[in-house]
Formats: C-alpha cells, structure tokens, sequence
C-alpha cells in the first residue's frame, strides 16, 4: 500500500500542474486527457469527491461546450488533491 | 510461435494501474506478467504471443501521438489472433464496450473498485473458454475418425458381401 500512496503523491503534483496549465491554454482536448488521468488514480486513493471533480472537467472540455466553469472547477480540485496529498503523506509516515 | 498461455502483458499509460493490476494478478494466479506503458511498446513484443493482453482504452496521456486502445486491439488481433485482448477503461459506457467487442476484445472492464477481481474473472472465463474449445474440437475430431471408421466398416462389409466372401447377413442381402 505504500507503494502505491507513495506513487501518487509523487506524480499527482505534476498532474495537478498540467491541468492548471491546459486550462489556462484554454487547451480543452489536453485538459479532458490530462484529468483523465488523475481520475484513475483519485479513485484508487479513494479520493470521492476530488474524482467527481475530476470526471466534471473531463467531461466538461470533452464538450468543450460549456467550459465557464472548469477554471474553478479546476481550482477546486487543486485545492482537494492538495489536502488529499497531505494526508496520504501524513499517513505514509506512519508505516 | 506458440500460444505462451501463461503469459499476461498489461498496456497502460498510467504506472499507478498497470501495477495495481500486475500485483493483482501476480498475488492470485503462477502467470508471468508484463507491462508496456504504450500500445507500440507491446506490439513490439506482440510477437511472443501472450495468452491474455488487458489493454487500456486510452493510452495518450505521456505521449500524445500515441496509438489509442481500438487501433491497438486491431494490430494486435491481426497480429497475434490467439491472444485474448481485455479492454480497460474509466469510461462506463455501453456503446464503448459493445464497439471493441466488435473489434475483437474478449471483455470490457471498467477501472475502479472492483475492476481486480473482474480482470481476475476474465483471467479464468478465458482459460475455462480455452479449455472448452479444446475438448469441443478433440470430441470434433473424434467424431470424423469414429464416422469415417465406422462408413469404411460398412463399405468392406458390402463389398464382401458382393464378392461373396461372406453370405447369409440378415438385412444387407443384395
């Protein structure tokens, strides 16, 4: 297990950088993929609501219709994944 | 090449997966288990002929300009016919899963909690699928050589019969 905590809170930083920059780019195509990604693994954390986030921006620049809302969409999941992060390290220190 | 029927490869761009499945499978079963974080990567090796490859459905999130699932599962189909492909994916979608059934996938299996123990599943309904196959074309097989014994019997009986080397046989007098 802590393998795999260890695993994500060493990539999901970067990924989380790689969604703030696609959405700044205004690049929805590598926005849907790039949360694409952190979805997965949002979801073997057992991160509910921050994967729920995720899957709206997907969904969301998938669209590309109605892409308003994915610049807070998109703070907001910083903002959990970053609490999720602290957490799992705080926990990976006690193993 | 032979089928290597214990042989699993696992296509995912993600690390965090492709291990959690390679653990997975490595903990429940004796298969020897390899992991390609890009589809050209495993048809490279396509050639060793795994017998079960869990390929995911997208695989564009290092490399851009790489291959997806579908076009994958199609090398590898026509490649590597024998293989069993199972597709991953996050999406939970019906029309996703029915279309690489079309192009050939065994199975669909979507990423989350239960994802392990249905890619185990998949593991065993293909073996079980197998080894059906096999006993279906042996009792095949057995049943051409039991008819075509059995017509031959016929065929000396009759012709013995004509040349009179043998009489008196109730129901095929001529």
């Amino acid at each position: 297990m802590k393998k795999y905590i260890t695993m994500f809170t060493s990539t999901a930083p970067g990924m989380l950088e790689k969604i703030q920059t696609d959405c700044a780019a205004s690049d929805w195509k590598a926005l849907k993929t790039s949360s694409h990604s952190i979805k997965s693994q949002l979801k073997y954390m057992g991160a509910e609501n921050a994967q729920n986030i995720a899957f709206e921006i997907e969904r969301l620049s998938g669209e590309a219709t109605d892409t308003s809302n994915l610049p807070a969409l998109v703070n907001q999941l910083n903002e959990l994944c970053t609490g999720v992060i602290k957490e799992l390290n705080e926990e990976v220190e006690k193993f | 090449m032979a089928l290597q029927l214990n042989t699993i490869f696992i296509v995912d761009d993600d690390p965090m997966a492709a291990d959690l499945l390679k653990d997975h499978l490595i903990k429940v079963s004796k298969y020897s288990v390899e992991v390609f974080p890009t589809g050209e990567e495993c048809l490279e090796r396509i050639n060793f002929e795994p017998g079960i490859v869990f390929l995911d459905y997208y695989l564009d999130s290092v490399n851009k300009d790489a291959l997806d699932g579908l076009e994958i599962l199609r090398e590898i189909k026509e490649k590597s016919p024998e293989t069993e492909v199972v597709m991953v994916s996050g999406q939970d979608k019906i029309d996703v899963a029915v279309n690489t059934m079309k192009y050939g996938a065994f199975d669909y299996i979507v990423k989350g909690e239960s994802s392990f123990y249905r890619a185990e599943k998949a593991v065993f309904n293909i073996y079980r699928y197998r080894r059906l196959e096999g006993n279906a074309k042996k009792y095949k097989n057995m049943s051409i050589y039991l008819g075509v014994a059995f017509l031959a019997m016929i065929v000396i009986i009759l012709w013995l019969q004509f040349t009179g080397r043998i009489t008196n046989m109730p129901g095929l007098a001529l």
